[in-house]
């Protein structure tokens, strides 16, 4: 399964507000967000997300919580916080216009 | 029969084939030198990523993790390559399957020596002094090095 390159990027480019989004929606601890991403056909693999959370976490956007789960291990519940709830609001507002772009290119 | 390897994955106690836990630690060795900081935080919930995918496995605490399950996990979570380009070139990893085994490229009679020095990491020039000290003077046999020479094998 061999993708282009431009479309690799692209999904990269909005995996962060993909879960951002997600989060909006309710709060979520990471298998389910990779779940949540794969029944939209976003990401494959569940590592990668890992380090997207910590990188958001820290910049204010999330927040966690520890919850015990009926099996195994407690896990991790994120948030969105004030910010990220901002944050999210202002790329939901360039994702519009984003796609308003392409259309106007595209000449529809 | 295989031999096993208690582990504490992501804060769970975890019973391992021994392939299964070579691999499983190359791969967190290999992730960890591609991700970006903070490497521990990122770490910890990788582990316990994999600890969440056993226990859903593992239909009891009593079952051991095997190669196949670690695969399998490893598939779900990514290839290293995934995470980011390598931070520095990697050196051998450090949880080496090591066996004992006669050195081919650095050998003074049969490599026992060399062979003995790489499985405990000493300097081979220092375990040939010792040996030849112990020759002359601390009544090592001869015999003790050609029973080593016939019984380690020779490395691949």
């Amino acid at each position: 399964m061999r993708e282009d390159n431009a479309k690799i990027q692209m999904r990269k480019g909005i995996l962060d507000y993909c879960i951002l989004a997600i989060l909006a929606g309710k709060d979520s601890y990471a298998p389910a967000i990779i779940a949540e991403l794969k029944r939209a056909e976003m990401i494959v693999v569940e590592g990668t997300l890992y380090p997207i959370l910590s990188r958001m976490k820290n910049a204010g956007y999330l927040t966690y919580r520890w919850e015990e789960s009926p099996q195994g291990p407690p896990r991790k519940y994120y948030t969105l916080t004030e910010e990220g709830k901002q944050y999210l609001a202002s790329l939901d507002e360039a994702w519009d216009k984003l796609v308003e772009q392409i259309n106007a290119i595209r000449g529809k | 029969m295989k031999e096993t390897i208690n582990a504490n994955i992501g804060g769970n106690a975890f019973t391992l084939d021994k392939d299964a836990y070579y691999r499983l630690s190359d791969y967190l060795a290999d992730v960890r030198n591609r991700v970006q900081e903070p490497a521990d935080e990122v770490m910890n919930d990788i582990e316990s990523g994999f600890a969440d995918i056993f226990i859903q496995t593992l239909s009891s605490s009593m079952m051991v993790v095997t190669l196949q399950m670690v695969e399998a996990a490893i598939r779900r979570m990514g290839n290293p390559e995934d995470f980011g380009p390598a931070k520095e070139i990697k050196t051998e990893p450090k949880s080496e399957y090591r066996q004992l085994r006669r050195s081919k490229t650095d050998r003074s009679i049969a490599g026992v020596c060399a062979g003995i020095a790489q499985f405990f990491h000493f300097d081979t020039s220092a375990v040939r002094l010792i040996t030849l000290v112990l020759f002359l003077f601390g009544g090592l046999s001869l015999w003790v090095y050609i029973l080593l020479w016939l019984l380690i094998p020779e490395e691949e």
